[in-house]
């Protein structure tokens, strides 16, 4: 999928929210934006090879005084459940998640579905908080308040972003 | 060969650079050598190079290291290949390899057996992974390490045994401990007084 107004858009609230630092791992939606993250130097970008890494990538690039984020799949989402437990919210290290919300309304793929229906309950049982960002217009406002939100709480925030955000409010393939 | 010994010929290399330290018998032998400007990894076994990779490249003027463990840094060998393709030149890794979870065991890692962690580093596209096993080669490989203008491995075979004291740092402390010791060195503010907030609740 190439880059579209849509990524470009969200690439722009992403810096409006203060993120200067992304690490990332690519999902088919998120691809696009990934890339628009890469070549736009208002952010540094690390490249991930699974997606708990980015964890820790995260917490040493705010140690560095950025504002980071971990841009993934919620399956990555799940991947990084101990890190998130026993660094972020151990160490008490902000971090923005933002996530690309795979199984829920919309999901054209049905081995989505799995991680899909247990991503909500497993971000409640971590003590995550999180926003589904489904309206395209209120992706901006919701990122910035989560950003917000990680470096007044210490702790993680995710914001969930669905098909419908991702497509710019056109309904997924 | 003793980690700790092997720490106290490095320090005056490594002088105030910002540490990030593996859990258990790293954090306390180099806690007890030089206790400020380090971050102690607690529990997220796996993650000390990918925090000195986050910090490196939020702050490419300064030299970062990461002293890990042949058991994290074989809990995340993907990083290998992550930071062969990020390529930070300010940052230097040392693996201090006793080929066992010294925390978690005694129980042999597979350094032990058939991994050669600089090997594995330079087929992942590492330019400068070495392998050591004398005192005086690896103290030599280290000052080089401090002054190339590249990313770099050595990898450091020693004993099985903490020397260093204890820690009675918890996460949260070892947190700011280390937030306000870049703030310091770095002359930057990490943790702002965030938009918005006044006095009243």
């Amino acid at each position: 999928m190439m880059a579209t107004r849509v990524h470009a858009r969200l690439v722009d609230e992403l810096h409006e929210a203060g993120v200067d630092f992304v690490a990332s791992l690519p999902d088919s939606r998120i691809a696009p934006l990934i890339e628009a993250v890469e070549a736009d130097d208002r952010f540094r970008h690390v490249a991930l090879s699974r997606e708990d890494e980015g964890v820790g990538v995260c917490a040493g690039a705010w140690f560095g005084g950025a504002t980071p984020c971990l841009l993934i799949q919620n399956s990555g989402l799940l991947e990084s459940v101990n890190d998130l437990v026993t660094l972020s919210i151990f160490s008490q290290v902000p971090l923005l998640l933002v996530v690309a919300y795979r199984g829920y309304l919309g999901e054209a793929h049905w081995y989505h579905g799995p991680v899909g229906r247990v991503t909500e309950a497993v971000l409640d049982a971590l003590s995550i908080p999180y926003a589904v960002a489904d309206d395209p217009d209120g992706v901006g406002t919701t990122l910035a308040r989560a950003r917000l939100l990680a470096e007044t709480s210490s702790h993680p925030v995710c914001v969930l972003l669905t098909l419908n955000a991702l497509e710019g409010g056109h309904a997924p393939d | 060969m003793r980690r700790i010994d092997l720490l106290r010929r490095i320090a005056p290399v490594v002088g105030d650079d910002l540490v990030i330290c593996n859990q258990g018998g790293n954090s306390q032998d180099w806690h007890e050598i030089r206790p400020a400007n380090n971050f102690y990894l607690q529990h997220a076994m796996g993650s000390t190079t990918a925090i000195a990779l986050g910090l490196a490249m939020a702050r490419p003027d300064e030299r970062v290291w990461a002293f890990e463990g042949d058991g994290g840094m074989l809990m995340n060998l993907g990083l290998l290949a992550v930071l062969a393709n990020a390529r930070p030149a300010n940052l230097k890794v040392i693996i201090f390899d006793n080929e066992n979870h010294e925390c978690g065991g005694p129980y042999p890692t597979m350094t032990a057996s058939t991994v050669d962690l600089a090997a594995t580093a330079r087929a992942c596209g590492w330019a400068d992974a070495r392998l050591e096993t004398a005192e005086d080669g690896f103290v030599d490989a280290v000052g080089a390490l401090a002054d190339s203008g590249d990313l770099g491995l050595v990898v450091v075979k020693v004993d099985v045994g903490t020397d260093g004291a204890p820690m009675t740092i918890d996460a949260v402390e070892g947190k700011f401990r280390f937030v306000r010791d870049v703030e310091r060195k770095l002359g930057i503010e990490i943790i702002h007084a965030p938009e918005h907030y006044s006095t009243t609740f």
